[in-house]
């Protein structure tokens, strides 16, 4: 019965929420904050998560879970002492337990083996002090599931002392409607007959046609609607769904509803004799029957009860595909208010106040809905992050060190796309951070530094792009040694004068990182020019700063969403294009003398003591350009991860606009040297450039910008 | 395209003249035609593909069917269109010079292109149908498009 | 007309999964009338406003137990008599001795299926649904 694919969407849905709150839990627990309703929620959490499981024949799951909610269930009623290391044995078991959940999601395969060490754990803080309690459940952990103690009930449950057919003719109420249309209910294309077989489905009812308002049949001409309706309805659904059945003819009809037996809630006596003899007058009412006056102050506190402020806010759970369908809708809403803007401007209707108001009303309005919509999509970063800690101490398990990771800004929201897309980086650069950032125990008492290394992760808004951060407390970047990997794998000249931060930012090169270079840990046949990659293709940019014995702190600079884009419209040729204003350092116009050839076809641009590559274009693109080659030149400067800062050659800048990101991929294919193209307010396409693919494709031998010595 | 053991039923095909021939497309191929609007180049593109071109917020690309079969360029012209096509859930533009009617025919009359086409024509037409004037080519879409998609990155 | 089509039934559970899981079995028994709800002091506010015949809870709740809801409703008049099957992955002595304090009607482990909840329902209402 449990087949069934949205039943297994929602149990992973909530899965994933309870292994948030599980971590939260951990964190407040870990923080000294310990109380045994904490312990009891992380109790709850685990134990839903069971039970939920028990449905999906997730066997792995469940018994883990099922032992694991053992351990704290003994700690919840203090038969067990939470100790540091029965706290650690907690903490790694939430992180064994979403494994285990991700791996069911994903329907892969576990290590059996490592569930068994994670279970053999959880045996040994039950040791023997807990043996009483946890023998039971321990024998039947494999299979918790086949609770024997129910095949065969030990005790008779008591039978129902309620019979059905009386309590169901006496609860429901009956209302008498007297429902008269006006002439304007038939002009709206209402239609008394579905109105009222709405209410039919509603419960039992009886509906009688009042013709006395029909006139006479020799009358001239019926003008005036002369039929109503008296309606008896009997239903449990109330007033309102009543009322709900007429939302939408409301003014349009003249309608009462009378409840037949006068029970309403406001009547709010509290007098026993008054409940009694409304029993008596009421005919249907049984024993169980709705006595509201004892239930009323229960109910008043209960609803306050679920008010409370640590209540969680009703959410809704939308299909993704919808939320695109809209996304998209908000993307041409916005190039069409740039269309009509344009048009509008073109026309020169500035003599026209309330045009101009009217379009500018319209541009913060179509800003707003995008602005809503991107809200939909913006998820914090918090569970991602959660699974950093994770990945902290599996990683300081596998290489005998001692790492605690602190989270900064985990509410900061980010497109969810951005987040899913980020998971692989992160994992690696937080693996990277404890492998090669952090020394051991050992080694950080000799320098006078805490045993246990702190990695600070973090995220914050900065103007339109959100910056996460990886700090460590570690070594930093023993410069020598990256040059001396960089030369030996020939990815520098020996002679290579760099500068600390081009020898830094070496380690994101391809190539650099090997099985020789890396611990077991991170020896995964990636480097980290994977995560810059993986980066880039966000649309965002990853930096290093590192300072010797200090630690090392990588940047990753992000969009908030990969729907627009900040862009400068420059023009090459005819042909209008966008270079995303992430990349632009400035625009120049060099004097004479700048930009120097060099060899046949290069040329270099010397700003302030520096040589950049200048990069045609037009050429790079295939473009005929638009103006003399002995006009003056027109340069971009941009920021590559691979090359460093480079110059563009460009006809025309034009100014800087946000856009809708449209894709080439599904209707074409990839285009050497573009990202992706949008379009412009006269309904033009332009191609959004990639700078730094462009700067591959130009320097495939591998230039770089050199300082002059 | 069709379904060959399937002769049962007619198939509208929409005709249309590109480099001074006559070709056909299957109309359920057909989404609409539209009249040249603004195209930009792509870079690195095939010489076939004229760039993409905006229909309704989506970006297209839009080939010159005369080059795709060699027949020349198709000349600048007021008269020129461009058939809007789907194959798939893929959307394309082809210019061509003009579109001419829209035909029904038997499926048994569709024939088999001729072994001795050679080149671009072979492998792009999947049939010939019987115009009052001579014949119309038909269009093998999907083998027309997917030699000029770059391979995905 | 038949006892599935007229008996009464809420499901409260605050797992999204577990409530969708017995309301399906509801619906493939032929049961008509359900609600469900995943907060237990909703629950008892409702029940106490508008009573239904059984009741479908789980154990394992924020803020209340089944078995608390349990003792609440037989603690008010209206709700006293409401049958009240508990669902859950851990039954143990200790629910069921308690359970028996509260006149709790029945007890269903997890995971069930349609036959097991049928029975436990039929065993309550004492008739065949």
């Amino acid at each position: 019965m449990a087949s069934n694919e949205s039943f297994r969407n929602l149990f992973f849905e909530e899965a994933e929420d309870l292994l948030a709150s599980l971590s939260d839990d951990l964190v407040r627990l870990n923080a000294g904050t310990s109380d045994n309703e904490i312990v009891h929620s992380i109790f709850r959490a685990v134990h839903s998560i069971k039970g939920s499981a028990g449905a999906f024949a997730l066997d792995e799951l469940v018994g883990f879970a099922h032992r694991y909610e053992t351990v704290l269930d003994e700690v919840r009623s203090d038969r067990l002492e939470l100790t540091p290391d029965l706290f650690r044995v907690v903490q790694r078991s939430a992180d064994h337990l979403a494994v285990l959940v991700e791996a069911a999601r994903t329907e892969q395969c576990t290590d059996r083996v490592v569930t068994d060490a994670a279970l053999a754990a959880l045996d040994a803080c039950l040791g023997s002090n807990a043996a009483d309690t946890a023998a039971s459940s321990t024998e039947e952990s494999d299979a918790p599931e086949q609770a024997p103690i129910l095949d065969a009930p030990l005790f008779d449950f008591p039978a129902l002392s309620l019979d059905i057919g009386d309590l169901m003719s006496a609860s429901p109420q009956s209302y008498d409607i007297c429902f008269r249309p006006h002439p304007a209910l038939y002009e709206n294309s209402h239609e008394p007959a579905f109105l009222i077989s709405h209410l039919a489905e509603l419960g039992t009812l009886e509906a009688e046609v009042d013709l006395s308002a029909l006139p006479h049949w020799s009358a001239p001409e019926i003008v005036q609607p002369a039929l109503s309706w008296n309606l008896r309805l009997a239903t449990e659904a109330g007033r309102e769904a009543i009322e709900e059945v007429f939302e939408f003819v409301d003014g349009l009809c003249d309608l009462t509803i009378d409840a037949k037996d006068d029970d309403m809630p406001e009547q709010n006596t509290q007098d026993g004799a008054a409940s009694m003899s409304m029993a008596d007058t009421t005919t249907a009412l049984l024993d169980a029957a709705p006595p509201l006056l004892q239930a009323d102050i229960d109910m008043t506190e209960a609803a306050a009860a679920s008010k409370m402020p640590d209540a969680p806010r009703p959410t809704l759970r939308v299909d993704l595909d919808r939320i695109e369908r809209l996304f998209n809708a908000v993307g041409e809403l916005i190039i069409n208010q740039s269309m009509i803007a344009q048009r509008v401007d073109d026309l020169q209707l500035t003599h026209d106040a309330d045009m101009t108001v009217h379009v500018e009303s319209y541009r913060l309005l179509a800003r707003d809905i995008q602005e809503a919509v991107m809200a939909i999509r913006a998820q914090p970063v918090k569970p991602l992050f959660q699974r950093m800690s994770r990945i902290v101490r599996e990683a300081a398990d596998g290489t005998d060190k001692q790492a605690q990771l602190v989270m900064i800004g985990e509410g900061t929201e980010v497109d969810k796309t951005v987040i899913e897309r980020l998971a692989d980086p992160l994992t690696h650069m937080i693996r990277n951070s404890v492998d090669h950032g952090l020394e051991t125990p050992e080694m950080r008492s000799a320098n006078g530094k805490d045993p246990v290394g702190t990695i600070w992760l973090s995220a914050a808004h900065r103007s339109g792009s959100v910056v996460i951060t990886i700090r460590d407390d570690g070594a930093g970047l023993d410069r020598d040694k990256v040059l001396g990997v960089a030369v030996k794998k020939g990815l520098v000249p020996a002679d290579a004068d760099l500068s600390e931060t081009e020898i830094d930012n070496l380690i994101f090169l391809p190539g650099f990182s090997t099985a020789s270079a890396t611990s077991l840990l991170s020896g995964r046949g990636v480097g980290l020019d994977v995560v810059r990659t993986a980066v880039q293709s966000l649309g965002g940019r990853v930096n290093i700063v590192s300072r010797p014995g200090k630690g090392t702190e990588f940047t990753i600079a992000l969009p908030l969403t990969l729907a627009v884009l900040d862009g400068m419209l420059i023009s090459v040729g005819n042909i209008s294009m966008l270079v995303p204003i992430s990349a632009v350092l400035e625009t120049i116009r060099p004097m004479a003398g700048e930009v120097q050839p060099v060899g046949p076809n290069e040329q270099l641009l010397s700003i302030r003591g520096r040589f950049v590559p200048v990069i045609d274009l037009a050429a790079n693109l295939g473009i005929a350009r638009a103006i003399d080659a002995d006009a003056p030149m027109l340069l971009l400067l941009v920021e590559t991860e691979a090359r460093g800062t480079c110059a563009l050659l460009v006809d025309r800048v034009h100014d800087q606009r946000q856009v809708v990101i449209k894709g080439l991929e599904s209707n074409y294919g990839h285009v050497p040297g573009v990202s992706a193209a949008t379009v412009l307010g006269d309904g033009q396409i332009a191609l959004i450039l990639d700078p730094d693919a462009i700067v591959e494709q130009t320097h495939g031998a591998g230039q770089r910008a050199v300082s002059p010595t | 395209m069709q379904n060959a053991a399937d002769h049962s039923g007619e198939v509208e095909f929409v005709i249309f003249t590109s480099g001074g021939q006559s070709f056909s497309l299957d109309i359920r191929h057909v989404r609409e035609i539209r009249g040249q609007s603004a195209v930009t180049p792509l870079p690195h593109a095939p010489e076939e593909v004229l760039g993409v071109t905006n229909l309704r917020g989506a970006v297209i690309p839009v080939f010159d069917l005369a080059r795709c079969f060699a027949l020349g360029v198709t000349a600048d012209s007021e008269r020129n269109v461009i058939v809007i096509a789907m194959n798939g859930t893929q959307t394309i533009g082809l210019l061509v010079q003009s579109v001419s009617e829209i035909v029904s025919f038997p499926r048994a009359d569709i024939q088999d292109a001729p072994d001795m086409l050679g080149g671009s024509a072979q492998s792009h037409i999947s049939g010939l149908v019987p115009l009052q004037e001579g014949m119309s080519r038909v269009i093998d879409l999907p083998s027309l498009i997917q030699r000029r998609m770059p391979v995905p990155a | 007309m038949s006892v599935r089509e007229n008996i009464r039934v809420m499901v409260v559970d605050d797992m999204g999964v577990s409530r969708a899981l017995v309301v399906n079995a509801l619906d493939e028994m032929g049961v008509i009338h359900y609600s469900a709800e995943a907060d237990p002091k909703v629950a008892l506010a409702k029940l106490s406003a508008n009573p239904v015949h059984l009741v479908l809870c789980d154990m394992n709740m924020p803020g209340m137990n089944g078995l608390q809801l349990l003792e609440a409703l037989r603690r008010q008049p209206a709700t006293a008599n409401i049958g009240f099957i508990v669902i859950t992955g851990t039954p143990s002595p200790d629910i069921i001795q308690k359970g028996q304090a509260l006149r709790l009607n029945n007890l269903v482990a997890k995971p069930f299926d349609t036959p097991k909840l049928r029975s436990a329902i039929e065993q309550v209402i004492g008739k065949r649904l």
